[in-house]
C-alpha cells in the first residue's frame, strides 16, 4: 500500500537528484528532532525522506576571510563547542549550546531550525541579527545564497521551493563586535527551554572609542517570526554602554514586544520576560565596561 | 530509635522491579498484546457545555478496519460515580458511559473501536457532532450563584459541609489580631509518566477480565459490575504495572468503557489515552478558593478560626463529598485551637472533573491556612516558626473535632529540626530585599492520615503460607504505584520471619488471588494498615512455625529461635533445621498446612506530620521564582524502607513547586483547555529542581506496623504554601493565588508600588544600577 521511500543521498551531486524528483510528500531529514516527532503516531506511508546525513563534505565549521561557513549536518553541540565561534560569535555559540536538549544538540542541525520557520526557532532571531545568508542547493545541483530574514517568512512558511535544500549556513564575522544570545521559557522552565521570548543583540563597538556604532537586535518567538527591533537598534547609536542605556533599552524592548503581540492576553507574560532578558543580555555583553 | 534491633526494617532495599523497569522488559498496559485484540479511540467534546442534538458516525462506521462506534444511543445508561468502592457507599450517581449533555472540554461522547489504532483515530475524526451550545460556567464563585446555568439537574450547589469545635465566632471578638485571607489553588494535572490505558477482555463463559494501572482493584470490579449490570464474579480485575498514579487512576474511569466495549463486541479491547486526552478528560485536583479568618492573642496564641471553602469538583461529582472533609478534619489536628469552624461548599462547574490527587484535598487546605499563618506572624512581627511553636499539637494531644487520636505526633520536633539544619536564623537575617533579585524564606507545617479508620471501613485480608521451598507466599490486594509497596510488604514480612527479603514472594492485585481489601491504595493507607496486617500475619504464622518446630524438634515453643530461615533449639544450635523442613512435617506428620489467613482492621488513625522549610530568589522584573534551597522534616514514626521514603518526599517537593509556581489546567472564555499538553502544562523538570534534603523524626507510633507512619501523601502537602511565604518573605508581598505565575507575582510587586520599573515607567539610573544588583 502506501510505502516510506527513504533515499540516502552520498554526494551534493546525489542530493540534486533526489531533490529533482522531490514533490509534495518529499521531506528533508537532517538530525530529526523536528521530523520525526511530527509523523509519530501517524501512518508514515506515501512520504519519502531523503536523509542528508551520509552527504560528505556538509559536517564541516570552516572560517575563511571574515565570515564562518556551517555545514548542513554540523550539531548544535559543535558549533556550542567551536573555539572560533565561542570567541568571535558568542551569541550564536550560546544559542547553540541552549537549544532543546543535550541530546536534541548532538543531533539537531541549523537547517532544520530555518526550515521550520517555527516562532520560537532559537536560531533563526540569533541568524537573522548575524545577517546570515542560507546557501541553496537546487535541483540542477546549482548554489545560490538567500538571506535568513529573506528566507523565513512566518509560522511554517519559508521561501524554500520544494526542490532545494539548505546545505550551509554563511555568517559573516564582524570585526569590531560584541554579541550575545539570551531566552526565557514557559513558567518553570530554565532548561530544555521552547523560548517564550528569545533576545539576539550584536553590537558593532569600537573597543578604543567605547561607544556603540551599530547594533542589530532581533527578538524572537515574540510575533509569528522572528524581528528586528529597530527602536531598540536606533537608541543604541553612539551610546556608552552603561547601566542606564541598559534600562531605557529593557523598556524600549517592552514597548517593542508589546506592540508585536498585538494585545493578546495569552501573550502578555512576554512582556515582563524581555525586560529582564534585556537586562540580562545587554550585561553580559558590556558588564565590563560599568 | 525505637526500634534498636531491626534487621531489614529501616533499611534503603531497592525496589522489588528496578532491574526490570532500567532494562525496559517490564511491560506496562500500553504493550500488552492479546489475540484478537481490537483498539478503541474516544470521541472526547470539543465544547465545554453543550446538548448534543445529533451524531452521525456513518462515515466513521463506513471506514474499512472499523468494528464498531458506540455512543449514548446504543450503550448503558446506568448512572454511577466512579469514585464509589464500597457496596454500601451512598453517592450522587452522575456518570454515564457516553453522555448525551456534554459538560466539560473532554467528556466522552463516543468510542471507536477498530482493528487498529491508527484506524480508530482516523476514524473518531469522521463523527460529526450537533451540539446545542449552553454557557460554560469555569469559575466555581459563578457556579454557586442562585442565577448560574444548572450544569446538572439538581443545581450547582452540592453539598455544604460543617465541622466545628467550641464557638469560634464569639472567641473572635476577644481577639488581638484578626487576620484574613483570601486563597485560591489551581486544578491540576497528576502528569503521571504513564497515561491511562487498560485492556478489557471477555472468556467464552462471558466472564471480562480487566488490566488495568489501578489502586483500587476492588472498586474497578464494583464500578464495571454497576456500569453494565454484572455480577461482581464476571469481572476479573488485575492490576498491571503502574507508571505513576498520584491518585489520578484511583477512580475507574476508562475501565467501565472498556469493559462494555469487549462484551459488547465478544473481543479484547485496548484503550490507551494520550497525554491531552489524559489531562482533558480523566481527573485532576480539585481547585478551590479558601477564605480564612485567625483570630489571635497578644502573646501569639491562635484563640479562634474560621475557615470557609469552595470545592470546584468540576463537571462530576466523583468524590465531591470526601475533598471537602478529608479537607476539614485536618484543620484541627495541626494547631491547639479549641474554637473553631471549618465549611465548606461544593459546586459544579463546566472543567475537568475533580478526583483524587496526592494529599487529596489537603495540600489545597494546607496552602490556605499556612499562607494565612505567615500573614498573622507578619501582623504580630513574630517570627514565622516561633508563632508556630506556640501553637502545634503536642503528642497524644485530643482531636477537638472528636476525630480518631492523633497519637506521637512530633510536629514539634520536625520544626525544630528543620529550622536547624534549614539555617532558618541565619538564612532570614542575611536574605537581601534590595535589587533586581531578592531572597526570601518560607517554612510551612502539615499533618495527614493513615487510613480511613474512623471514616470508612478500613481493612484487608492477608493470606500467607510457608511453602515446600522455604517461600513465604504473601498475598493481599497489594497496588504497587511505583513508590515500593511491595518492597515494603517483603522487608516487613522478612523481618518478622526471619527470612532473606528474597523468600517473600508478593504478587500484586487480583480480584481472583487476593481476598477482600476495603479500600485500596488510598489515603496513605498502604504502609500503615496493609503493612500492619502483612505484620500481624507474619506473627501469626510465626506463631504455628514455632509451634510446629517445637513438635519437630521435641522442645517447647519457647525453647525455639529463629534465624535465616532456619529454626534451632536455643540450647542447642546444631539442631538447626530449615522452615522447608517445618512445612515437610506439618504436611506430612501433622497433616496440615503452614498458612493463615487473617482479616485485619486497622486500629486507629493517627496523624503523620511535616515541616518544609524554602529559600527562594525572585527575579522582580520578570517575576520568576528560583527555589534556592528546600529542607523537608517528617514525622514518619519510623521509615520500613528509607530510600523509599526519601524518594516520596523528592517526589513530592516536585509535585509541590509545580502547585506553587508553575501548573495550572488554564481556559479560555468559552471553557476550551488551553493547557492540554506538557508544553503548555509546566512540571518541575530537574534543572529547575532545588536541592532537596531530608530528615526525619523516627519516635515510633505504637498503632503502626514497627511504629511507621505514612509518607506517600503528606509530603505534598506544605511545599506550595512554604515556597509562597518564602516568596512573600522576599517580595513583602501577600500573594495568595496559586500558581505564583511569573505575571501574578510581577502584578503583586506593583499592587504594593514597587520600586521597579516594571511597565511604562521610565528606568531612572538608580533603579537602573539596582537592576543589576
Amino acid at each position: 500500500m502506501n510505502s516510506l521511500r527513504y533515499e540516502i543521498p552520498a554526494s551534493i551531486e546525489a542530493l540534486a537528484q533526489c531533490l529533482e524528483r522531490a514533490d509534495t510528500s518529499t521531506h528533508l531529514l537532517g538530525g530529526g528532532t523536528d521530523l520525526l516527532p511530527r509523523f509519530h503516531g501517524r501512518a508514515g506511508g506515501g512520504v519519502t525522506l531523503i536523509d542528508m546525513t551520509s552527504i560528505k563534505g556538509l559536517d564541516t565549521i570552516e572560517t575563511s576571510g571574515g565570515s564562518v561557513t556551517i555545514g548542513a549536518n554540523v550539531t548544535y553541540t559543535r558549533i556550542g563547542q567551536d573555539p572560533f565561534i565561542r570567541k568571535c560569535l558568542p551569541c550564536l555559540s550560546t544559542m547553540a549550546s541552549q537549544i532543546g536538549s543535550v541530546q536534541i544538540r548532538n543531533t539537531a542541525c541549523l537547517p532544520g531550525n530555518l526550515a521550520n520557520a517555527s516562532p520560537g526557532g532559537d536560531a533563526i532571531g540569533t541568524l537573522m541579527a548575524l545577517d546570515a545568508a542560507a546557501m541553496i542547493l537546487d535541483a540542477k545541483g546549482s548554489t545560490r545564497a538567500v538571506c535568513v530574514a529573506d528566507l523565513v517568512l512566518g509560522t511554517g512558511k519559508t521561501s524554500l521551493a520544494r526542490s532545494e535544500a539548505i546545505i550551509g549556513i554563511w555568517i559573516p564575522v564582524p570585526e569590531s563586535s560584541r554579541n550575545g544570545f539570551g531566552k526565557i521559557g514557559l513558567a518553570a522552565r530554565r532548561e530544555v527551554v521552547i523560548a517564550n521570548v528569545s533576545l539576539t543583540m550584536v553590537f558593532d563597538f569600537q573597543e578604543a572609542e567605547e561607544r556603540i556604532r551599530n547594533a542589530r537586535i532581533v527578538l524572537g518567538a515574540a510575533a509569528p517570526k522572528a524581528f528586528r527591533a529597530t527602536a531598540a537598534e536606533a537608541l543604541c547609536l553612539g551610546r556608552k554602554p552603561s547601566a542606564l542605556l541598559a534600562g531605557e533599552l529593557t523598556d524600549c524592548l517592552r514597548l517593542t514586544v508589546q506592540d508585536s503581540i498585538h494585545g493578546n492576553p495569552m501573550f502578555l507574560h512576554k512582556l515582563n520576560d524581555v525586560q529582564g532578558l534585556a537586562w540580562d543580555v545587554f550585561h553580559a555583553i558590556f558588564s565590563d565596561l560599568y | 530509635m525505637p526500634n534498636p534491633g531491626l534487621k531489614i526494617i529501616g533499611k534503603s532495599v531497592p525496589i522489588h522491579d528496578v532491574r526490570q523497569k532500567v532494562t525496559g522488559s517490564l511491560r506496562y498496559v500500553g504493550d500488552l498484546k492479546l489475540h484478537g485484540l481490537l483498539h478503541a479511540k474516544l470521541l472526547l467534546s470539543d465544547i465545554a457545555h453543550g446538548r448534543i442534538r445529533k451524531i452521525d458516525s456513518s462515515e466513521a462506521e463506513a471506514l474499512p478496519g472499523v468494528v464498531a462506534v458506540f455512543t449514548h444511543l446504543n450503550s448503558p445508561k446506568a448512572a454511577y460515580n466512579s469514585h464509589k468502592w464500597l457496596e454500601g457507599m451512598e453517592v450522587i450517581k452522575d456518570e454515564n458511559l457516553f453522555t448525551d449533555h456534554v459538560r466539560f472540554h473532554g467528556d466522552r461522547i463516543a468510542a471507536v473501536v477498530a482493528e487498529t489504532k491508527e484506524i480508530a483515530e482516523q476514524a473518531v475524526r469522521l463523527i460529526r457532532v450537533d451540539y446545542e451550545e449552553l454557557p460554560a460556567i469555569i469559575d466555581p464563585e459563578t457556579a454557586l450563584r442562585p442565577d448560574s446555568f444548572p450544569i446538572h439537574a439538581a443545581g450547582n450547589r452540592i453539598y455544604h459541609k460543617r465541622i466545628a469545635c467550641g464557638d469560634a465566632a464569639a472567641r473572635m471578638q476577644e481577639a488581638h489580631l484578626v487576620i484574613e485571607d483570601r486563597i485560591e489553588t489551581p486544578k491540576v494535572h497528576h502528569a503521571a509518566m504513564e497515561t491511562h490505558g487498560c485492556i478489557a477482555a471477555i472468556d467464552a463463559m462471558g466472564a471480562l477480565t480487566i488490566y488495568t494501572p489501578c489502586q483500587v482493584i476492588f472498586q474497578v470490579q464494583l464500578i464495571v459490575s454497576e456500569a453494565l449490570g454484572l455480577p461482581l464474579d464476571k469481572v476479573r480485575v488485575i492490576k498491571t504495572t503502574i507508571g505513576g498514579s498520584f491518585g489520578g487512576k484511583g477512580q475507574p474511569i476508562l475501565e467501565p468503557v472498556a469493559a462494555f466495549l469487549s462484551h459488547a463486541l465478544r473481543r479484547p479491547i485496548k484503550l490507551v489515552l494520550n497525554r491531552t486526552e489524559t489531562i482533558l478528560s480523566t481527573r485532576a485536583r480539585t481547585r478551590t478558593i479558601g477564605r480564612v479568618k485567625t483570630g489571635v492573642d497578644r502573646d501569639g496564641h491562635i484563640i479562634a478560626r474560621e475557615i470557609d471553602m469552595l470545592v470546584d469538583t468540576g463537571a462530576y461529582c466523583t468524590n465531591g463529598e470526601a475533598v471537602p472533609m478529608a479537607m476539614g478534619k485536618k484543620t484541627f489536628r495541626l494547631y491547639r485551637i479549641k474554637d473553631q469552624t471549618y465549611t465548606a461548599d461544593v459546586v459544579y462547574t463546566n472543567t475537568p472533573i475533580g478526583g483524587a490527587c496526592r494529599g487529596y484535598g489537603s495540600p489545597q487546605i494546607c496552602a490556605v491556612t499556612e499562607i494565612n499563618m505567615d500573614h498573622t506572624a507578619r501582623s504580630l512581627g513574630l517570627d514565622p516558626v516561633e508563632f508556630r511553636l506556640r501553637n502545634l499539637v503536642h503528642p497524644y494531644d485530643a482531636d477537638p473535632a472528636g476525630g480518631p487520636d492523633i497519637g506521637n505526633a512530633r510536629i514539634i520536633d520536625c520544626v525544630r529540626k528543620g529550622r536547624e539544619l534549614f539555617g532558618w536564623e541565619e538564612k532570614r537575617k542575611s536574605a537581601h530585599k534590595n535589587g533586581r533579585f531578592v531572597r526570601g524564606v518560607g517554612m510551612a507545617c502539615c499533618t495527614h492520615g493513615n487510613g480511613y479508620y474512623g471514616a470508612f471501613p478500613d481493612f484487608i485480608t492477608i493470606d500467607i503460607r510457608l511453602d515446600n521451598n522455604g517461600t513465604v507466599i504473601l498475598k493481599g490486594a497489594f497496588h504497587d504505584l511505583g513508590c515500593g509497596t511491595v518492597t515494603t510488604m517483603m522487608q516487613i514480612a522478612a523481618e518478622v520471619l526471619e527470612v532473606e527479603i528474597s523468600k517473600i514472594h508478593v504478587p500484586e492485585a487480583d480480584t481472583d488471588i487476593c481476598s477482600f481489601d476495603s479500600a485500596g491504595t488510598q489515603a496513605s493507607r498502604v504502609t500503615f494498615v496493609c503493612g500492619g496486617a502483612v505484620k500481624k500475619a507474619a506473627e501469626l504464622l510465626k506463631v504455628k512455625l514455632v509451634e510446629n518446630a517445637a513438635m519437630l524438634l521435641g522442645c517447647e515453643p519457647r525453647e525455639i529461635a529463629m534465624e535465616q530461615g532456619c529454626v534451632f533449639r536455643r540450647s542447642c544450635p546444631e539442631s538447626r533445621r530449615s522452615y522447608q523442613s517445618v512445612v515437610g512435617f506439618t504436611q506430612e506428620q501433622l497433616k496440615s498446612d503452614l498458612s493463615v489467613n487473617h482479616v485485619f482492621q486497622s486500629p486507629g488513625n493517627p496523624a503523620s506530620y511535616g515541616a518544609h522549610f524554602a529559600e527562594v530568589e525572585v527575579d522582580t522584573i520578570t517575576g520568576r521564582v528560583k527555589v534556592l534551597d528546600y529542607v523537608a522534616v517528617h514525622d514518619i514514626g519510623q521509615a520500613i524502607n528509607t530510600g523509599f521514603v526519601e524518594g516520596q518526599i523528592q517526589g513530592s517537593v516536585q509535585m509541590g513547586l509545580g502547585m506553587a509556581l508553575s501548573e495550572e489546567i488554564t481556559f479560555d472564555p468559552k471553557g476550551r483547555v488551553t493547557s492540554a499538553q506538557l508544553s503548555r502544562y509546566t512540571v518541575f523538570n530537574a534543572p529547575e529542581m532545588p536541592p532537596v534534603r531530608v530528615a526525619l523524626i523516627e519516635e515510633g507510633e505504637a498503632s503502626g506496623p514497627f511504629g511507621a507512619k505514612s509518607i506517600g501523601e503528606i509530603a505534598t502537602v506544605p511545599v506550595a504554601p512554604a515556597v509562597i511565604n518564602a516568596i512573600n518573605d522576599a517580595l513583602g508581598t501577600n500573594i495568595s493565588v496559586l500558581p505564583a505565575l511569573p505575571e501574578r507575582i510581577v502584578a503583586a510587586i506593583k499592587a504594593k508600588g514597587g520600586s521597579q520599573s516594571v511597565g511604562l515607567f521610565p528606568v531612572s539610573a538608580d533603579t537602573a544600577l539596582q537592576g543589576l544588583r
